[in-house]
């Protein structure tokens, strides 16, 4: 299974074509009535719903990203899989927090400044908790940069702060906005059990060594036609470097 | 788009290519590790050390070797190796697909098979050094005494990296991680296309709607509430879209306000009209006075008030009626009054910005509480709003009633007047004006359990943004002559209070108000007030004796409480300049 290289565009080409026909017919749709109407109830939908959305999409971002890294009950196409889940959450995650954000303010709900400026009231949490959620972003979107310049740990205590950012979103959703109804409690603790069940699991897996496979290890070994094989053909130049976890592989600069 | 150029070739596109060399040729050993495509590329052709150059040493060689296979060369036997251990040669090159663009090299340039660390072009060719590893060829000659070794060729800042789009067709994107990433990537274009639209709108109608009474966070905050907003401290807010002011002579798009009024007049005249005319005793020949407050940006979602106004020979409180619409494409406006079945759901699918939701939830409770309800708020059979009487407490004020024509109510047009003549909130509401052009009007509180008190004739009516949170005891206006809704010019400054609920009034029969207990007698047309055995009737002085005073003729403590009225009366005598 082949997954999305790092290497690839962030945007495909044809996004940017899509995007921009589409910013034309909706600039121009939402001066007439209809569009206005249109616009009107998209913004009262989003105001209620765009913030469930990141809590949703952001506790599965949470729960694939820790699976990702599953080693005992997980083949290797999973985790791919995983992984591939892992980044279409977060960026909906990010999507739907801003569109959270955009609309609040435009509503009058929360000020401008609540956008920058965190504190520990409701619409402050969540103001922290949407500062931390972009540095795990971008982290992530930058994530080939750090794994490849020989400072994963960087990028690991980075990325780890989506382990704050997550419970202090639950703290804003739980806090802020109008009284919780049951169902919504009911689904904040399913996601809040969701994360706990995938970071029990992660704990469970780093205690157990990592067996480290090699490329190509299951292959028949080709004849050797040369003796004289150098050393430095047969040392593996890193012991930790797999196919699947290139962590530590040495790249020519 | 620009593929990102950079120095370093990530993981994935290197391992690839040793994937794709791998399976072009599984007998080739793997150069997977550590090496760079383009120096694989660049890797140097060398051929095996002809034996008849072993002794010449002196001078370095100028010239590339030409490519030769070297397992069609002829080897040389190890044995015959002049050096006492015999070196790793450089393996046979992994198989070289074809090159696009192929790169220019310098006779100069061949790659040693060494550490990536040293780049290929650094080293140039020196036969001495054949088969040492480059750090060691270096000490072993340093710069300094290579003889006549010519410049370097100029670094070049990017080694030539491979052309775009190396990569063979598998690698097109067709996994399901890959459709979840650009359905992820569709949907997130989509929220922002809707959001463009949102921000354009909101641009084009003048800025963020800023100025509802629900800016910070709701939920929990509001239970610290009801936040007062006092007229002195809270100058009036921007006022809410006016039709007749707004819109001037700006270009009129669809959602005409217009339309609208015209259309909750009709409206207003159908489902009203009929309690009107039995109110007042005669039809009313004028238009109902339809207030647009508040009107969403888009012009879709209206909330307003409509009051059908009183003749002017009649008495009665005004029929008034919120009312809540939306526009639609293909209907157009859908109104629909308070205490009719469509009123709440329109409520609470009014965006929030014009109508926060709890407001939505007390007018919603407003409009449909029911007679029985309303009456068991306000006589203490429930919990009700602990009502007082309109003015300051302890105060006494006079209490008339104008006996209005085919009305069984003797109270159906309660007045009153005295003391300083400021009319204060009856209790804990959210205030709403109606028939307010001309920024007085008659004001509405609209109490938690769902009841609501009005306050007609006011003159100075405080100046708060229609549905803020007022406070009981918060000054409301003065008592005046006004009329805005019609009815009979009264013969002094009063005001003349009424109790309501969504679709009608609601009777004064057993209303507590103020430690005074409402009733009204029809055999004798009568109405009163009583607190134990005190009876005051239409005309008396009434004391408002608050909430301290408990409910209207308990006993206890308190039970004496309207002994003291002439003592209040004598004060109301001293403080009332209109008496």
């Amino acid at each position: 299974m082949k997954t999305r290289s790092s290497e690839d565009p962030l945007l495909p080409t044809w996004a940017l074509a899509v995007t921009a026909f589409g910013a034309l017919i909706v600039t121009v749709g939402a001066v007439t009535p209809p569009g206005a109407a249109l616009a009107g109830g998209l913004q009262r939908f989003l105001s209620f719903y765009a913030g469930v959305f990141t809590l949703l999409t952001m506790t599965t971002a949470v729960v694939t990203g820790v699976l990702a890294s599953e080693r005992v009950l997980l083949r290797i196409h999973h985790r791919v899989l995983f992984q591939g889940v892992h980044r279409a959450a977060s960026v909906l995650a990010v999507t739907f927090v801003v569109a959270h954000l955009l609309v609040k303010v435009l509503g009058g709900v929360a000020a401008p400044v609540n956008v920058v400026v965190p504190g520990v009231d409701p619409v402050g949490l969540g103001t922290l908790a949407f500062q931390l959620m972009l540095v795990v972003a971008v982290t992530g979107v930058l994530r080939a940069r750090f794994a490849l310049r020989a400072r994963p740990w960087v990028w690991r205590s980075l990325h780890s702060v989506a382990y704050l950012a997550w419970p202090v979103g639950i703290a804003h959703g739980l806090t802020a906005g109008r009284a919780p109804a049951n169902w919504v409690v009911l689904g904040y603790v399913l996601c809040m059990g969701a994360v706990a069940l995938a970071v029990l699991t992660r704990l469970a897996v780093s205690t157990r060594p990592r067996r480290i496979g090699h490329a190509g290890e299951g292959l028949t070994p080709a004849p050797e036609r040369r003796p004289a094989a150098s050393r430095a053909e047969t040392a593996v130049p890193e012991p930790r470097a797999t196919v699947g976890d290139p962590r530590g592989t040495r790249v020519a600069r | 788009m620009a593929r990102r150029e950079s120095r370093h070739v990530p993981y994935d596109e290197a391992q690839n290519d040793a994937h794709a060399a791998f399976w072009a040729d599984p007998s080739a050993r793997s150069r997977r590790r550590g090496r760079r495509r383009d120096a694989e590329k660049a890797r140097p052709r060398q051929t095996p050390r002809p034996a008849a150059r072993q002794g010449v040493r002196d001078e370095p060689r100028r010239d590339a070797p030409p490519w030769r296979d070297p397992w069609q060369e002829p080897r040389p036997e190890p044995r015959s190796e002049p050096w006492p251990e015999p070196r790793p040669e450089p393996g046979r090159p992994v198989r070289q697909r074809p090159r696009q663009q192929p790169r220019q090299r310098s006779p100069r340039e061949t790659v040693r098979d060494e550490p990536l660390t040293v780049l290929p072009w650094d080293v140039p060719f020196d036969a001495r050094e054949w088969g040492a590893s480059a750090p060691d060829a270096r000490r072993a000659a340093p710069r300094a005494e290579r003889p006549e070794r010519p410049e370097p060729p100029p670094r070049r800042p990017e080694p030539p990296r491979a052309p775009a789009r190396r990569r063979p067709p598998a690698r097109r994107p067709h996994g399901p991680a890959d459709r979840l990433g650009t359905g992820a990537l569709v949907l997130s274009i989509m929220v922002g296309l809707g959001l463009l639209a949102v921000v354009e709108r909101t641009l084009l109608e003048g800025g963020p709607i800023g100025g509802t009474d629900t800016v910070g966070a709701q939920g929990r905050a509001e239970r610290s509430r009801p936040r007062a907003t006092r007229p002195a401290e809270d100058p009036p807010r921007t006022a809410p879209a006016r039709p007749d002011r707004d819109r001037g002579g700006a270009p009129a798009p669809a959602p005409d306000v217009q339309a609208l009024t015209d259309r909750v007049r009709r409206i207003t005249l159908q489902e009203r009209g009929a309690a009107a005319r039995q109110k007042y005793g005669a039809a009313g020949t004028a238009q109902p006075i339809v207030g647009t407050d508040r009107i969403s940006r888009d012009r879709t979602w209206a909330f307003g008030t409509t009051a059908i106004p009183v003749p002017d020979d009649s008495a009665a409180l005004p029929e008034v009626a919120f009312f809540a619409a939306r526009w639609t494409p293909r209907s157009g406006w859908q109104a629909a009054l308070s205490g009719t079945s469509g009123f709440g759901a329109l409520l609470t699918r009014m965006p929030p910005a014009l109508m926060s939701a709890d407001e939505a939830r007390a007018l919603n409770r407003h409009a449909t509480v029911t007679a029985e309800q309303a009456a068991a708020a306000v006589n203490g059979a429930r919990a009700g709003d602990g009502l007082v009487l309109p003015w300051r407490v302890g105060a006494t004020w006079s209490m008339g009633a104008v006996p209005t024509r085919n009305s069984p109510r003797p109270l159906g047009s309660l007045t009153f007047w005295g003391g300083d003549g400021t009319v204060t909130a009856a209790g804990d509401g959210r205030l709403y004006r109606f028939c307010s052009a001309g920024g007085g009007g008659l004001v509405l509180l609209v109490h938690p359990s769902g009841l609501a008190t009005t306050y007609y004739r006011m003159r100075d009516v405080v100046r708060v943004r229609p549905g803020s949170l007022v406070r009981r005891g918060e000054p409301l206006g003065r008592t005046g002559t006004q009329r805005p809704c019609g009815g009979a010019p009264a013969s002094r400054p009063d005001v003349q209070f009424g109790l309501r609920r969504g679709a009608d009034d609601v009777p004064f029969e057993g209303a507590r108000l103020g430690g005074w207990t409402f009733r009204e007698r029809a055999a004798p047309l009568l109405g009163f007030a009583e607190r134990g055995d005190i009876q005051v009737l239409t005309g008396g002085l009434l004391a408002n004796l608050g909430l301290a005073a408990g409910p209207a003729g308990s006993d206890g403590p308190k039970g004496e409480r309207p002994e003291k009225k002439p003592a209040n009366d004598k004060r109301r005598q001293r403080e009332d300049p209109q008496q």
